[in-house]
């Protein structure tokens, strides 16, 4: 089986929002601080920063989405490669941010009670309504590795060296866990009666 | 929509789970997060760098044309170049082992210190109490206070003429004994009552 993962960038195709840089000069006028070369990378990668966190279950996705923005500008001096490296670089940064997160939870902060604001907020909300998508519970069949690797490939769109660089293992091993894990899915979306129709979503 | 290839259900999954979780970003979250990493990418200098490199590389080339002239004409072995220039010749000179005099920095410093007014320090007579020993204690002194000088007016005692009076006599006077009392027995506290 193979997923086909399509071009993930979600660049705007119309004239006004059309790129004003080729792949490498965005790079170089980035590491220049350019503010308009580094909204180019927001509007290419952002989106699938955002998806990659959300599908992980980053509360705040979209400020960890600028949070690997910011890291990966704070070392881009030493970066090599084309653009496709770069993104793949940029998906390191978010991975490791990621379980950086998991890892180390920010420490709960005591208020009184009157302070405390007990409804959802509207990102709460956004990020419950998918996290209770069918789509991202399947996940929950898989391993934390085994979820990064899949969801590296399918939503950041990487190969496979890709995601071993990511995520600091051989490219061997990241092909047994992928095999794993797609299994592991398949096995679950079966039993929940998804039959594959056009949009993905379940026959009834 | 045309009729639905069957997918695979992993593909299906796939595209729903994109589709669900990518979006385009709103224009101002493109704004903020650029802003963010442009002034990230810029306040570390990274394309300052390059300036700085080229800038650096051709300060050497100046610093090693002013240093050569200045050592060839012996201008900065005696000193005699204008400040800043020597102070930078010297750093340079100094990173190959040469030691050429540096012009004495001047700190245009001069900060004002305060006095405090109003303030005495006044005597203290610490009375006696047997057995007690009292340390010294030295008294720190207040930075910016000034105890003012005072000045005791001198004063002349008049000159009394004594007007002698005819016929009198001044009778002898004698002075009494002073007996000096016995000093009782003094005991130390903690000397095991011996006298000391």
């Amino acid at each position: 089986m193979a997923i086909v993962v399509e071009s993930t960038s979600m660049r705007p195709r119309s004239p006004a929002g059309r790129p004003q840089y080729g792949d490498l000069e965005r790079v170089a006028r980035a590491r220049q601080g350019d503010e308009r070369a580094w909204a180019e990378i927001v509007r290419d990668v952002g989106p699938t920063l955002v998806g990659f966190a959300r599908a992980r279950g980053v509360g705040d996705p979209e400020d960890l989405m600028q949070d690997v923005l910011v890291a990966a500008a704070a070392r881009l001096g030493s970066f090599e490669g084309n653009w496709r490296d770069f993104r793949a670089w940029v998906f390191s940064i978010a991975y490791r941010q990621v379980v950086n997160r998991y890892r180390a939870p920010e420490p709960a902060t005591d208020l009184p009670e009157i302070l405390v604001d007990t409804a959802d907020s509207p990102e709460d909300q956004v990020v419950r309504s998918v996290m209770a998508s069918e789509a991202v519970q399947a996940l929950d069949v898989l391993t934390e590795v085994e979820r990064d690797v899949v969801l590296l490939r399918v939503i950041a769109g990487l190969d496979t060296g890709e995601v071993a660089a990511a995520v600091g293992r051989g490219r061997g091993n990241v092909r047994v866990i992928q095999t794993r894990a797609l299994a592991k899915l398949r096995e679950e979306l079966v039993r929940r009666g998804y039959t594959g129709s056009d949009h993905g979503r379940r026959a009834e | 929509m045309t009729a639905g290839r069957q997918l695979d259900p992993l593909e299906a999954w796939a595209k729903e789970l994109r589709a669900e979780t990518v979006s385009v970003l709103a224009p101002d979250r493109v704004a903020r997060a650029a802003a963010a990493a442009g002034a990230a990418a810029g306040s570390l200098g990274v394309g300052a760098a390059a300036t700085v490199v080229v800038t650096h590389s051709v300060a050497k080339v100046i610093a090693a044309a002013a240093l050569t002239a200045a050592l060839a004409g012996g201008a900065a072995a005696t000193g005699v170049l204008p400040d800043p220039i020597q102070r930078w010749i010297a750093d340079v000179a100094d990173h190959v082992g040469i030691h050429l005099p540096r012009p004495e920095v001047e700190l245009p410093i001069d900060l004002p210190v305060p006095t405090v007014p109003g303030v005495t320090v006044p005597d203290v007579t610490l009375p006696s109490v047997p057995g007690v020993t009292v340390p010294e204690v030295t008294i720190p002194t207040v930075p910016g206070a000034t105890v003012p000088e005072t000045t005791i007016p001198e004063t002349t005692i008049p000159q009394t003429p004594v007007p002698t009076i005819p016929g009198a006599t001044v009778p002898e006077t004698t002075i009494p004994e002073v007996t000096i009392p016995t000093i009782p027995e003094v005991t130390v506290p903690g000397s095991g009552g011996q006298t000391p």
